[in-house]
């Protein structure tokens, strides 16, 4: 290769508002949680690993305002660990009701070896604290962090008034420095779009506060105003001057191709056999006592051979195959720099943007994977770095000066998954709160009391309607009764707080009730709705 | 005017009642809580109970879900529409485009005095670009619509281009329009031919071909259409075509 070439890879850390005094009982709670055990907490110790064996690894981390403000409260943390006791509790029973099957029996001890070595991670390495070991990670420069919009909601969908773009963004912003910002004692520079979505003029709202850098699907860099002269081997710049990179769609393709994605290979462990749906629920109340419909155990037995019997999860071959896809990954990736570098009067970027939650939660055997991929590009190749967006634009602060195309990573790459006939009738009500939300703060400049306490719940309230994963889980019919139930709540809350404030009738108990459950963002001040 | 009175008041008048004693009450959904608020608000003698009752509890409360023995409210009315006329207009793909409106009751009460059975319309106008919101209107297309319709997918004939929408109607000679949408700019949906003769070299087409640039036009292409119009779409289609040539 004839000059250095970078690697830049990209993790959406993710997951939508779930209530904390309904954790250990919640749908979403388990989800959360799930995640947790098998994400985030499997990511960190990867890392932790890699540091400290000395590989090379530099990675960027955008934590959603949602996320950290749960992964960073001790309400969670304290369900978390009840639900780690509780998977430990029934992995005790698996081990032993499997005794007379060697190969389920092998697997369910695995599990219960993992879900206790986690627990004690979670608690000893990490003090209980995510977010703490992140902080450590990103003070060595393993790990930029970043953040996203306040409560992810797809921002192409909600300009219809400027303030509800802003407001995603400045709330996204103030979360971060909360959580992050002030112990880091910087800004981030780089912000991460929810789904990537993408229109002509976003970058105003980005580059007004601060913001350097974001991250486009493909063909928001391929499809933009003029050819880009590097296709996506080097990010493009919008003409106020923030500057997008383009995820490389080859990356994506080979894990995720429905096709011969790695992860639909047949020896991995197929995430949706779960006991939580197989075994009596009796059974499984006895150990999780909170729950009252079929969830999620993290016990699943099966790897994704399918038509035969005894297609119990062999963790052996599985991590053979996460070996032989990383070697294919690193071949494909080094071949394709390679390539682009011949083409080039620069080093070429490589971005592989993903949601975090693929590896381990949905891709079990993804975060062994990537851990291959870091290590086998330590060993292969002395002229490929990893870096950040930062890292970059410090190399090359100029960049092609063109308008990126309107875009998002999700399904066919506009807004169609966003607007659909399932979901498009929630916009017609969440650009009206956000309008009404706008007059509030400007109508009650100062308000004191419980009005105000009404006022900040009605921009909690506000903000939780706009997530996109409501829109999303409505549209895929994966969970649409949550997401529409979500939905629907919210705004029905902030319709009602808005007639009680404005009627000066505010319902104290109910408002109360509102405040413990839908408590995301405290601090929020209802003014930063004003214009 | 009493309580009992409101009480045979159907929900639209009860709107009715609050608008013209200049509240706002559109987004009281609940029928009880509208007479409730009105009641308050106006100062109106109050005889028998409020029906803050049992029977609503029971309506909202009923369904007991996770929580700690918390009955969570699992039914969350929202108003079908709000009383203030506006269209919006937002992209959801190159192709297609999705409006939304809402016309205030009073005004098609008054259009209805004015006009015998108007021929409610979306005009919908391409725009000359870089002219902003109110730029040159180019030509237009007619979707007509009912007075029950709330919101429409339009196939936009051309990508790269820009659009805004009056909405309207005709008293069968002159076309009247009520609001006007944001402008939209549709997305072109595949790579420029257009080169930045600062930035380009001989080998962009080759890193775009890389880049997997033209697998991923071919699978835009195939993308499917919005489907709440898949069985509208082919007179949507024909309509907007006709009237373009």
């Amino acid at each position: 290769m004839k000059q250095e070439a970078y690697l830049m890879p990209v993790f959406n850390a993710h997951m939508p508002f779930v209530r904390s005094n309904d954790a250990l009982y919640s749908t979403e709670g388990n989800w959360l949680f799930e995640t947790i055990a098998e994400t985030y907490l499997p990511m960190l110790e990867m890392f932790d690993r890699l540091e400290e064996e000395n590989i090379e690894f530099k990675v960027t981390i955008s934590i959603s305002p949602t996320l950290l403000s749960m992964i960073d409260n001790d309400a969670f943390i304290d369900s978390f660990i009840t639900h780690m006791e509780h998977k430990i509790r029934l992995g005790e029973s698996e081990f032993r009701r499997s005794e007379g099957n060697p190969s389920l029996n092998k697997i369910a001890g695995l599990y219960l070896e993992r879900f206790k070595g986690e627990l004690e991670y979670f608690k000893k390495n990490c003090g209980g604290r995510i977010l703490g070991r992140l902080l450590e990670l990103s003070l060595k420069g393993r790990i930029e962090l970043i953040t996203s919009a306040a409560t992810y909601a797809f921002l192409p969908l909600l300009r219809v008034t400027r303030r509800g773009v802003e407001t995603q963004i400045d709330v996204g912003l103030d979360i971060f420095e909360e959580h992050i910002g002030r112990k880091l004692g910087k800004k981030p520079t780089g912000f991460w779009l929810p789904e990537c979505g993408y229109s002509p003029g976003l970058e105003y709202y980005l580059e007004d506060r601060g913001i350097k850098y974001s991250f486009l699907d493909t063909h928001g860099v391929l499809f933009a105003e003029k050819k880009p002269k590097y296709g996506i081997y080097a990010p493009i710049k919008a003409p106020n001057g923030v500057t997008f990179f383009g995820r490389d769609i080859l990356s994506t393709r080979d894990v995720w191709s429905a096709s011969s994605g790695y992860l639909n290979d047949i020896s991995y462990r197929d995430s949706h056999r779960d006991i939580g749906f197989e075994l009596p629920s009796e059974y499984l109340k006895k150990f999780f006592p909170e729950r009252k419909v079929s969830f999620c155990t993290g016990y699943k037995y099966r790897s994704r051979k399918e038509g035969v019997e005894e297609n119990y999860y062999d963790p052996e071959v599985a991590s053979r195959k996460a070996l032989e896809h990383a070697e294919n990954f690193v071949y494909r990736r080094i071949n394709n720099i390679e390539k682009a570098s011949e083409m080039m009067d620069r080093s070429p970027v490589i971005v592989f943007a993903y949601d975090a939650e693929l590896f381990g939660h949905m891709w079990y055997e993804g975060i062994e994977w990537m851990e291959n991929v870091f290590r086998i590009f330590n060993s292969r190749k002395p002229g490929i770095k990893f870096i950040t967006g930062e890292d970059y634009l410090e190399m090359y602060p100029e960049n092609q000066p063109v308008l990126p195309s309107y875009s998002s990573w999700s399904e066919a790459g506009y807004s169609e998954e966003l607007l659909d006939k399932e979901n498009d009738w929630i916009y017609r009500h969440i650009h009206k709160s956000m309008e009404r939300m706008n007059e509030l703060a400007r109508r009650y400049g100062d308000a004191r009391g419980i009005i105000k306490r009404a006022l900040n719940q009605a921009a909690r309230e506000a903000l939780l309607a706009q997530s996109s994963d409501w829109a999303l889980m409505i549209k895929t019919y994966q969970n649409s009764y949550i997401g529409s139930r979500r939905i629907k709540e919210h705004l029905y809350n902030f319709n009602r707080l808005y007639s009680s404030i404005l009627a000066d009738r505010i319902d104290e108990q109910w408002l109360v009730q509102l405040e413990k459950s839908n408590n995301i963002f405290p601090k929020i001040d209802y003014k930063i709705f004003k214009d | 005017m009493d309580r009992e009175t409101l009480k045979n008041l159907s929900v639209e008048e009860l709107f009715q009642v609050g608008k013209e004693s200049g509240l706002d009450v559109y987004s009281l959904i609940d029928r009880e809580e509208l007479i409730d608020f009105l009641v308050e608000q106006m100062d109106l003698e109050d005889q028998g109970e409020p029906e803050k009752n049992k029977k609503r509890k029971e309506k909202y409360f009923s369904i007991e879900s996770g929580s700690k023995g918390i009955k969570l409210r699992e039914d969350f009315p929202l108003p079908e529409h709000y009383s203030d006329t506006r269209i919006v207009l937002l992209i959801r793909d190159p192709d297609w485009a999705f409006a939304y409106w809402d016309i205030d009751p009073k005004e098609v009460k008054s259009i209805a005095e004015k006009v015998d059975s108007p021929q409610f319309l979306l005009r919908v106008y391409e725009i000359e670009d870089g002219m902003g919101d109110s730029g040159e209107r180019e030509f237009y297309f007619d979707i007509p619509i009912q007075i029950t319709d709330y919101s429409w997918y339009i196939n936009v004939p051309n990508r790269g281009s820009s659009y805004i929408i009056d909405l309207g109607y005709t008293d069968g000679e002159n076309f009247v329009g009520i609001a006007t949408s944001n402008r939209i700019d549709t997305p072109r949906g595949t790579i420029a031919s257009e080169i930045d003769k600062f930035w380009h070299s001989d080998w962009t087409d080759n890193l775009i071909d890389l880049a997997g640039g033209n697998t991923i036009v071919r699978e835009q292409r195939s993308a499917m259409i919005p489907r709440r119009v898949t069985s509208l779409a082919v007179s949507h289609y024909f309509y907007s075509q006709d009237k373009l040539e």
